[in-house]
């Protein structure tokens, strides 16, 4: 066997295992096949690579029955709470019970001063918020209100909201400025918020934007409407 | 719903710090890069915690996620670093395969396995014996079956070196072999 020979033959062999596996491009794969045709030597050498992708895979099989892990210690790591995807049925009701978990932990110091009026208003605020949010996952959601399709007309702008910022901490800071959201979330944490009316004055939109944008511990960034 | 989901659109979303879509890769994926890093590091606990690494490096580095690529090869590159300096940290004696080939097996003195000839079982010992490099680039072909420019993208070399590293896993896997009597008449 000549130089040449060799070496063609050691660079089929080298392809023999994604030959195998049938991740060889089709060019190369043709380039085996002939190969093999022509040498019947090498193509006994098949059994040698079937039997070796046969052990890998008992190798690898100690690990395919091992159960689904949790994402907890994921969410944990990252700062997020894992969500807990809502089936169909009880899309509502599950939302629902996470936003009543979410107000029977004092998740933040000015949650504690807020009256009764106020906690109505952050609440409803947070099922509206907790609704999109749901909704955009389960991929129903087309409008601002309950999903009847109807973004609200108006002045609104894009708001980010910090990743830390609690759903309280939204709520106060939109009911305390008279925003409320309309869209959303887009992206994350992107919502869709509605300033006022379509004829607002152009000061008190500005006035308004500058007050999003001073609450820095809630808001990452406003963006206006393309 | 997710699972209609693809996984770049996924990636997409995570990138917009969408923990849900995390969760969701988290959920399609996590066995598979478990796995990948368990041969590796050979211990559970750790490849747990370096599978939770994993998907903590996918939150914070998905914005470069650039597609070129398809997310299990983006995925199992992060494992393989993840593991690899794991491993480095470790410091640990480098694992002797001559002497973890020939080990007995528990339940056969090594004449008796061979006069049973169980040559599935020999081979797969001698796979788990092979050193990182090879037992890594032999599980990344066989077993995620990964082409040569996937294979390449994992580990982070050139894909003749993809070829060349393999060919060497298989010659040794036969060296292996012959110490414990098996002849494959290769190479």
């Amino acid at each position: 066997m000549n130089e040449e020979t060799t070496a063609k033959r050691e660079e089929i062999e080298k392809l023999l295992p994604f030959y195998v596996t049938g991740r060889l491009d089709h060019a190369d794969a043709e380039q085996v096949r002939d190969y093999l045709e022509r040498h019947p030597d090498v193509a006994k050498e098949l059994d040698l690579v079937h039997a070796e992708r046969d052990s890998a895979a008992d190798a690898n099989a100690i690990y395919e029955n091992r159960p689904v892990r949790s994402f907890d210690r994921v969410a944990a790591m990252i700062g997020k709470p894992a969500a807990q995807p809502a089936r169909h049925a009880d899309r509502g009701r599950d939302w629902m019970d996470r936003i009543k978990r979410l107000f029977a932990v004092p998740s933040s110091p000015a949650f504690g001063l807020l009256g009764a009026a106020a906690a109505i208003v952050i609440i409803l605020q947070a099922a509206t918020i907790g609704a999109l949010v749901v909704a955009h996952y389960t991929g129903i959601y087309t409008g601002a209100s309950g999903g009847n399709g109807a973004v609200d007309a108006g002045t609104t702008v894009f708001v980010r909201f910090a990743e830390d910022a609690t759903t309280a901490a939204i709520a106060d800071t939109l009911s305390g400025l008279g925003i409320r959201v309309v869209d959303g979330p887009r992206g994350g944490r992107l919502f869709t918020v509605r300033l006022g009316p379509k004829d607002m004055g152009g000061g008190e939109r500005e006035r308004l934007i500058a007050a999003l944008k001073a609450r820095s511990d809630v808001v990452v960034f406003v963006a206006q409407m393309p | 719903m997710d699972q209609l989901i693809a996984d770049d659109q996924l990636i997409a979303r995570v990138a917009a710090a969408d923990s849900v879509a995390l969760e969701a890769l988290y959920m399609r994926h996590q066995k598979r890069i478990f796995g990948f890093i368990a041969r590796i590091v050979r211990d559970e606990a750790v490849a747990e915690e370096l599978t939770n690494e994993v998907f903590v490096d996918v939150w914070k580095h998905a914005g470069g996620y650039e597609g070129r690529s398809t997310a299990t090869t983006w995925l199992l590159s992060i494992a393989h670093n993840r593991a690899i300096s794991a491993l480095r940290k470790r410091r640990e004696e480098p694992w002797d395969d001559e002497k973890a080939a020939s080990l007995p097996d528990e339940a056969d003195d090594s004449e008796v396995a061979l006069q049973k000839a169980d040559k599935s079982r020999l081979l797969r010992r001698c796979i788990d014996a092979l050193a990182t490099d090879y037992r890594e680039i032999v599980d990344l072909v066989y077993f995620h079956e990964l082409s040569i420019s996937e294979a390449s993208a994992v580990l982070g070399i050139p894909e003749g070196t993809v070829k060349t590293r393999l060919f060497n896993a298989r010659k040794r896997l036969s060296e292996l072999l012959k110490k414990l009597g098996v002849d494959r008449g290769w190479p």
